[in-house]
């Protein structure tokens, strides 16, 4: 008796004390993909969701249950409130779903509340609730964040998540912009070794693709060097990510573009690949592809002389060579490091260019900071020092070092042999 | 108080019926001098002095036998011996016989008989007057109401008055026909007869047949014929002949239909005994390989057969084995299933704690493992104890498969069990719980699919699954060819029009479906009885509390398994208790890094550790 009453007890308690109240059947909840934030014009924000079509689809017999996945529309809806967590309560008294983020997508800030310092105030009760992940994607917005969350659609497919992600895996593939989440931004606003960084994107809407004029000469132009939005081109998508957003504090003051991105993430060491295209060094009006990857983590050197800081980053990589216009037979042992010399210095230009922009805008984004401070014995000096104040005034040496290892599929290059007239 | 002891301990043990034979008549005798009631519950208290006495006389008499090649003088020196104990009794009974002819006519036993034949006969024992006989048969089988019982009656060599019982249908005609009832009746045959033990010189000269034994007592004689065997009685005799004439209609050897192997033998077991036990001699060809026969079931005493190999098995597993099998006290037993359920340890536990087989390869490779198989008439199941959980999920293609694939068809295995019992319960944890689980693409085409669903998904998924087990039943009683067509139509024809209906999504189908094809994978029909229960408690607990209420669900059931026992045996084995582990469990290894016992059953060669053996 006694047994079978502690069982007993045992299994109402079992069921008392949790599980139950909290089973939501999937289809009690609004699963939030996208989330813009923008400044409000009735109220302080204005926020916008985007979220599923609740349409049935697979349960009309015959050919409706063929493609349960495709032909997914989805609803935007917005709302001005005076935070985020009043637009939720806003939302629900029109949608008829309890609102759920833990699918969120990106969440997508404009630019305007990240210039106006806004972006703390509103992150925290993001950070706080419990249902929006902390690995979920940041965007900066480069006009309407709303206009941004509307446009995203799929491209090539019928489902917003996997473009969704997908479009931030390419990060690794180029390297033109980073992946980075809601806990990067947040959680470097408050560091003291570096400042934050945030994803550019933006609504291209084509106005640089200039259809007619003069035609391009044999000059061209870095790849990448453009900020997010500025893509001269047509059609395709129509939103893109490209380039950083440089943050002090919780404040935006700057951005990258794409291709000084490239150069950020060479000198973290998150470089996966990408393609550099630079000037035949004999014959500069003709190009030499090459596809760069990192060869291993940079080497950064931080000391002091007194309070002024000197870093010393020294970039290892390695390439393959993509193309050479101008037939020049440069795979010997002995041309190759014309190209390689040439490459390096251009990328220790560029890069030296993109330190110096940073220093200007006194952030470090190159995460100096985490080499400099151990040279403190205590987090208090370090803290007393003040690094993020300090890094404009820092001495910054680059060093490139870069090998080329196989030529692609040729190991010979020939001239381009033309009639007798053009001799 | 030693004493007693020892005796009652001697009393449980079971000794061979060959050296019982002899001593059956000087028991009995002495038994029935002092308890005339037959109070079989008296027996081991007061006894117990007799049976050593019993035993010793046994040794003598046998070896006097061999010495002796006349039965009759064997008889007299042992009655000679008995002395007190026994009514004096004369050995040559044929003298009786002009005096039996005066009470023949009598037709029931009254006035003129023998007293010593009435104190016989009510004590259960072969009288040597055979109208007392024949009318105490008569009675004890209520002829003429019970037709099936056949009496002959014949006289021997046109002499002696003699009749046969038998079960018509039960026995083989040919044998009656050709070789007991002409040769008794040839007076060509009793040329050399003279006064002498009739029954000894019948059995030696008169009858060709392989298998013949001579009972005293009825308690044995009628379950014998009802048996099949035929038993013959002779005027003036104390005795009853019983002649091997079973005989019936019985099925060929076929396939077995539960447990279906690619590669290996195709044969099965069927519902005769003796068939049955063949078929694992002709596999264990052991002189150890021991055959004990039991009786079951308190009216309709079918026969058991305990198998086992003397020098692998445990001792005190055979012991108990047979401790169980004797004391059940049931009067209705039929197959080995209702045996399974009368001999296990805790008949309130879920899982099987014997594993029954079709296959005679299996049950041989349980006996060469140390098992102990229990083979029961009227069943082509045999079971084996002791088991564990893991035993259950083999299958005996594991092993005539090269180890790779057995292997391979193993995990297999081990994942269906894992997908039969948790899909459907983690599926509900899943959607009312962990959404975030999922994968978001999936989720949408979730939210799509379930969108047009108005219940729960409680209740749709309890739907679907109970609606499969209708299936599964339906199918399994839908007589032959139909059951195979409603069981794929039905399901098919179900699943899609639960769909269209918008009764259920179409995911769940799947779940459904792939729980269903789990549960299949598991060998043993008991085991998958069970798993198919435990996957609804998975539901309600996923249901409920979500991984939470899983994790706490695998935990009662795992704590409830590792209190299980089979036979002494605990379930989980070779894991929890650890014992020495024998590498086929769940990997398996090349066939010649594989020894054949397991050292959790403690078998005689092996120990496991686990248990002190005797002896040491």
């Amino acid at each position: 008796m006694k047994r079978i009453f502690s069982m007993l007890l045992l299994f109402v308690m079992l069921f008392m004390l949790t599980g139950c109240y909290d089973a939501r059947d999937v289809n009690d909840a609004a699963y939030i993909l996208l989330i813009g934030i923008d400044r409000g014009i009735s109220d302080k924000f204005r926020v916008t969701f985007k979220f599923p079509a609740f349409e049935a689809g697979g349960a009309q017999g015959g050919s409706g249950g063929e493609s349960p996945g495709g032909g997914l529309s989805y609803k935007t809806l917005t709302i001005d409130a005076p935070s985020f967590n009043a637009a939720l309560e806003l939302a629900n008294t029109s949608i008829p779903r309890t609102l759920n983020f833990m699918h969120a997508q990106f969440i997508v800030i404009s630019e305007d509340i990240a210039k106006a310092g806004l972006v703390g105030e509103f992150l925290a009760p993001i950070v706080r609730n419990s249902s929006i992940r902390y690995s979920t994607r940041l965007l900066i917005a480069k006009e309407s964040a709303a206009e941004f969350v509307e446009l995203l659609e799929p491209f090539g497919g019928s489902d917003i998540t996997r473009m969704c992600e997908n479009l931030i895996k390419q990060a690794q593939e180029t390297g033109l912009f980073a992946d980075l989440t809601l806990y990067d931004l947040h959680d470097c606003m408050t560091s003291t070794y570096h400042q934050p960084i945030a994803v550019l994107a933006a609504v291209n809407k084509g106005e640089n693709f200039i259809e007619k004029g003069p035609k391009w000469d044999t000059k061209y132009n870095i790849p990448g060097d453009y900020y997010a939005g500025d893509v001269p081109r047509k059609k395709g998508s129509k939103v893109e990510l490209l380039g950083l957003a440089v943050f002090n504090g919780d404040r935006m003051v700057g951005k990258l573009t794409g291709h000084e991105s490239r150069l950020l993430a060479m000198a973290k060491g998150n470089f996966k690949k990408g393609t550099y295209t630079i000037p035949d060094p004999k014959r500069p009006e003709l190009n030499v592809d090459l596809e760069v990857r990192e060869a291993r983590r940079p080497d950064v050197k931080v000391w002091f002389e007194g309070e002024k800081p000197f870093v010393k980053l020294k970039l290892y990589l390695e390439g393959d060579i993509h193309s050479i216009q101008s037939g020049i037979h440069y795979e010997t042992p002995e041309m190759l490091p014309i190209i390689e010399r040439a490459f390096e210095r251009f990328i220790k230009r560029e890069l030296d260019k993109t330190i110096e922009k940073t220093q200007q805008l006194n952030c470090d984004v190159f995460h100096f900071g985490h080499t400099a401070v151990k040279k403190f014995a205590t987090i208090q000096e370090w803290e007393a020092y003040d690094w993020n104040s300090r890094y404009k005034d820092a001495k910054i040496y680059t060093e490139v070092d870069f090998k080329i290892r196989r030529t692609g599929t040729m190991i010979y290059s020939s001239k381009i042999k033309y009639a007798e007239e053009d001799k | 108080m030693p004493n007693i002891l020892k005796a009652v301990i001697d009393l449980f043990t079971y000794k061979p019926p060959q050296k019982f034979k002899a001593e059956e008549y000087s028991q009995d005798q002495s038994q029935s001098s002092e308890n005339a009631e037959g109070n079989d519950s008296q027996e081991n208290t007061s006894e117990e002095i007799d049976w050593q006495k019993i035993l010793r006389q046994a040794d003598d008499q046998q070896t006097r036998e061999n010495n002796q090649v006349s039965g009759s003088a064997a008889n007299t020196s042992k009655q000679a011996k008995d002395g007190a104990a026994s009514t004096g009794r004369p050995a040559v009974v044929i003298r009786r016989r002009n005096r039996q002819k005066k009470g023949a006519g009598q037709g029931s036993q009254g006035a003129g008989i023998d007293e010593r034949d009435i104190a016989l006969i009510k004590n259960g024992m072969v009288a040597p007057n055979i109208a007392v006989n024949i009318e105490y048969v008569k009675q004890k089988f209520s002829v003429p109401k019970n037709q099936d019982i056949v009496i002959r009656e014949f006289n021997v060599a046109k002499r002696i008055k003699a009749f046969l019982v038998f079960v018509d249908g039960m026995m083989d005609k040919t044998v009656i026909n050709q070789f007991v009832l002409p040769q008794l009746m040839d007076t060509a045959n009793f040329k050399d007869f003279s006064q002498e033990d009739i029954l000894d010189y019948i059995i030696r000269n008169v009858i060709s047949i392989y298998q013949v034994s001579r009972i005293k007592e009825y308690s044995k004689i009628i379950p014998q014929i009802l048996n099949g065997v035929t038993a013959l009685f002779i005027d003036g005799c104390n005795e009853a002949l019983l002649i091997e004439s079973r005989g019936f209609e019985k099925r060929s050897i076929e396939a077995p239909r539960t447990e279906n192997v690619i590669r290996g033998p195709q044969e099965g077991f069927t519902e005769n005994l003796r068939t049955n036990l063949s078929l694992l001699r002709k596999i264990i060809k052991s002189e150890k390989l021991i055959t004990e026969i039991l009786p079951v079931g308190n009216k309709n005493r079918i026969n058991c057969a305990l198998v086992y190999l003397d020098d692998t098995a445990d001792p005190e597993l055979v012991k108990e084995v047979k401790r169980r099998i004797r004391n059940i006290k049931y009067d209705f037993v039929e197959s080995s299933g209702m045996l399974e359920q009368l001999l296990e340890d805790n008949p309130f536990m879920l899982f099987p704690q014997v594993i029954s087989t079709e296959r005679p390869d299996r049950a041989a490779s349980f006996i060469m493992e140390g098992q102990v198989v229990i083979v029961c008439e009227g069943s082509p199941f045999v079971i084996a104890v002791p088991v564990t959980f893991f035993h259950l999920l083999h299958s005996s293609e594991d092993t005539m498969l090269r180890w790779q694939y057995g292997m391979f068809i193993r995990l297999t295995r081990f994942l269906g069990v894992l997908i039969a019992s948790l899909v459907p319960g983690l599926w509900m944890a899943l959607v009312q719980f962990h959404s975030e689980m999922i994968p978001t693409p999936l989720l949408l085409s979730i939210l799509k699919m379930r969108e047009a669903v108005p219940f729960p998904v409680v209740v749709e998924v309890l739907l679907m699954e109970v609606a499969f087990e209708l299936i599964r039943e339906g199918g399994i009683r839908v007589p032959g060819l139909i059951g195979q067509t409603l069981g794929i139509i039905g399901a098919l024809i179900l699943g899609q029009a639960a769909v269209a209906a918008g009764l259920v999504s179409p995911i769940l189908i799947i779940i459904v479906a792939i729980t269903g094809i789990g549960n299949f994978v598991i060998p043993n029909y008991s085991l998958a009885m069970a798993i198919r229960i435990i996957r609804f408690f998975f539901i309600f607990m996923g249901a409920v509390l979500g991984f939470y209420g899983i994790s706490v669900g695998l935990t009662i059931l795992l704590a409830l398994t590792c209190s299980m026992k089979s036979f002494g045996v605990p379930f989980l084995a070779p894991f929890t208790p650890k014992t020495r582990r024998s590498s086929d469990l769940i990997v398996r290894k090349p066939l010649y890094k594989q020894p054949v016992t397991g050292n959790y059953l403690d078998t005689v060669s092996r120990r496991s550790g686990l248990y002190h053996k005797r002896g040491e």
